[in-house]
């Protein structure tokens, strides 16, 4: 981009498109930078240079990317996400993202979706109600400390039925890619950690409710396994367990995963890294979703593949995971 | 942030970016094309930099003008390196992190807090073995190094050169008062990979293995005596004499993703680890508030273990030591 005339004519362009129709761009413009109507013509036929304080203003209050505006490059990688409040971005909003990524990485043609877990992946939660609801639970109560949630106690009746929808929904949308997922031996001790620490502290509201959970958890392992087994994704339950994804399985020993997705639509990749528990952020940056690949790649080489082939390392490694569940479970009583 | 301020600010990035063997006026005087009295005084603020000189100075240091008035665009600027056999080998990963370590250091009031998923990647350089195993580990297994092909693992072959790289590394992690949130998980990936070295028979003798697991032992027992103090010490100091004032944590619910929030004189900048022990780093407002209320939440939800709960600290210490030493009684030593 060249003189300033051009960069200011650009800035006013974008914000006469973004502006609402039938309102006064111009008056709003004087009301933003506190100046008069007549000012603002200047500016905006390039007889007076705007200040800087004049462009954060304008972009600020217009929510323009400066450095679209001025077709910078800055060094690092651009990532987009948001962070998931009591506020304008709730646990609503949240879901609803979820099917509005998935929706749209459904959209290609080609779309197949790695991810290296530390814990069980997000979308197996939606598989049962209860571990949604308690998952959530924990989410609102234990990590973004909200304060409704303070002096509540865990009950399933408490998830949404709306929600829920949502959340299967995500799920499904799931299912239908081309799934590649890592997992470790430790990828389910954080749900049995969260189980223990809730009975430990009280926070059921029934002394059945960590039985209930445990029983949740050794169903989606077995539908997992199932699914592993057959080397593609179906619907829980369905009797002809009709495929949807293909799905690719791979168990690594030596490192656990960061929960890191990386998603490739038509030969684009978009990189997710999940921060904060919960949140995460998506970017394009060639480099960075490159070198992310040859990561999942590096992996993937290291790691053993137990979907569709290895039926004794498959049933070995379920085995462990549900032992944990039943040592757990069996010390309930 | 007003007008000035942001000059300011932008022009205190460029400096920061500048070799200290080259002058930053000169160079910007190069740049916008003007003699070095003009840009002193744009530097002091008594000149207001036009658009066509903020697009030359951003376009040219590559700098992110949104981030720099903190716009709320909905995308995150991180800046980042990845490891590589080429252009960012292990002694470029090592020295980036003496830079960074040095600057935070550079500040009179600091802290660092770290979410650990391992245990913290500085204390891996308390011992020359456990570096020289964890640099082979990254190199041959995790990197894939072509020249790390077909090596079996020797604890000589590490360098001098490497070794103090991590022990000055160690050193400034030291100097920063840290906070760290562990998990009883946090030792699980070391003993693992030892364990598959060991079944791929990558040592020389089980006699290796055993004084890996010995070394790390001493790495746990320094660490235990560290907590117990509430600072770190040189873990050879027999004075035990006080560096960084030391909290530590121990969260049963959420295992962290080895990232790391810093506080640098009411300033923040969060580091995210990605693809195993890569890092980027940003100093986005919104980004670091948010990590940072995260790590406060997951404190209160957590026991501290430092300086009180002497109970506590030495049932957490003796988990993990347990673990090591389940392993220890399988060798053939």
């Amino acid at each position: 981009m060249g003189g300033v005339s051009k960069i200011q004519q650009e800035l006013f362009s974008l914000i006469k498109a973004n502006a609402a129709p039938h309102s006064s761009t111009i008056e709003e413009i004087a009301r933003v930078l506190n100046i008069s109507t007549d000012r603002v013509y200047r500016r905006v036929r390039g007889e007076k240079e705007i200040s800087l304080d004049e462009l954060e203003a304008l972009c600020t209050h217009y929510n323009i990317s400066v450095d679209r505006l001025l077709n910078l490059k800055p060094e690092g990688f651009l990532f987009q996400g948001n962070f998931i409040d009591e506020g304008s971005f709730n646990f609503e909003t949240y879901v609803e993202s979820q099917v509005g990524n998935m929706t749209y990485f459904n959209r290609f043609q080609q779309k197949e979706f790695y991810g290296v877990y530390k814990d069980l992946p997000p979308f197996y939660q939606y598989q049962f109600r209860e571990i949604a609801a308690f998952k959530d639970f924990v989410w609102q109560r234990n990590v973004l400390h909200f304060p409704e949630f303070r002096n509540k106690k865990f009950s399933f009746d408490s998830h949404p039925d709306e929600r829920f929808s949502k959340q299967e929904k995500v799920l499904d949308l799931y299912n239908r890619m081309n799934n590649v997922e890592i997992w470790s031996l430790e990828t389910i001790n954080s749900m049995i950690r969260q189980i223990e620490y809730f009975k430990d502290s009280l926070m059921f509201e029934s002394g059945e409710d960590a039985y209930v959970l445990y029983r949740a958890v050794e169903n989606l392992l077995n539908h997992i396994e199932g699914q592993a087994a057959l080397g593609y994704k179906f619907q829980y339950g369905d009797p002809e367990r009709k495929p949807l994804g293909e799905y690719r399985l791979y168990v690594n020993e030596m490192q656990i995963g960061g929960n890191e997705y990386l998603v490739i639509l038509d030969g684009k990749k978009i990189g997710i890294i999940t921060h904060s528990a919960i949140n995460y952020m998506m970017t394009r940056d060639v480099a960075f979703t490159e070198n992310m690949y040859k990561s999942m790649q590096s992996f993937i080489k290291r790691s053993t593949l137990i979907s569709g082939v290895s039926e004794k390392e498959r049933s070995r490694f379920f085995r462990i995971l549900r032992d944990k569940i039943s040592r757990n479970k069996h010390a309930l009583t | 942030m007003d007008a000035s301020e942001i000059q300011q600010g932008l022009f205190q990035v460029i400096k920061a970016s500048i070799p200290p063997n080259l002058s930053a006026t000169e160079e910007i005087a190069k740049v916008l094309d003007v003699s070095v009295d003009s840009v002193y005084r744009r530097m002091r603020g008594e000149k207001s930099i036009s658009l066509d000189e903020l697009y030359k100075l951003c376009s040219y240091y590559k700098i992110s003008l949104d981030q720099l008035m903190n716009l709320q665009t909905g995308a995150f600027m991180f800046r980042g390196n990845f490891l590589n056999n080429k252009t960012f080998r292990f002694e470029e990963w090592l020295k980036g992190i003496v830079r960074d370590l040095s600057y935070m250091n550079g500040f009179k009031d600091k802290h660092f807090y770290y979410l650990c998923k391992d245990v913290p990647v500085f204390n891996h350089f308390y011992f020359r073995e456990i570096a020289a195993f964890k640099y082979f580990f990254w190199m041959k297994t995790i990197f894939q190094f072509p020249e790390f092909q077909h090596r079996r693992f020797q604890f000589a072959e590490y360098s001098d050169e490497l070794n103090n790289l991590g022990e000055k590394v160690l050193d400034l992690y030291n100097q920063l008062p840290s906070t760290e949130l562990w998990n009883v998980e946090n030792i699980n990936i070391a003993i693992r990979q030892i364990e598959f070295y060991r079944d791929s028979q990558m040592f020389e003798s089980d006699k290796d293995v055993l004084k890996l697991y010995e070394t790390w032992e001493k790495v746990i027992d320094h660490v235990e005596k560290q907590a117990s103090a509430g600072y770190k010490f040189k873990h050879d100091d027999p004075d035990m004499k006080p560096i960084g004032s030391y909290n530590v944590y121990f969260n049963e619910v959420i295992l962290g993703d080895n990232s790391f929030i810093v506080l640098l004189e009411g300033t923040k900048m969060a580091l995210m680890c990605h693809t195993v022990i890569n890092y980027m780093q940003t100093r986005d407002v919104n980004f670091c508030e948010n990590m940072y209320e995260y790590v406060q939440n997951l404190m209160k939800r957590s026991t501290l273990i430092s300086k009180v709960s002497e109970k506590e600290r030495s049932k957490f210490f003796r988990i993990l030591r347990e673990r090591i030493g389940r392993r220890k009684e399988t060798l053939k030593v």
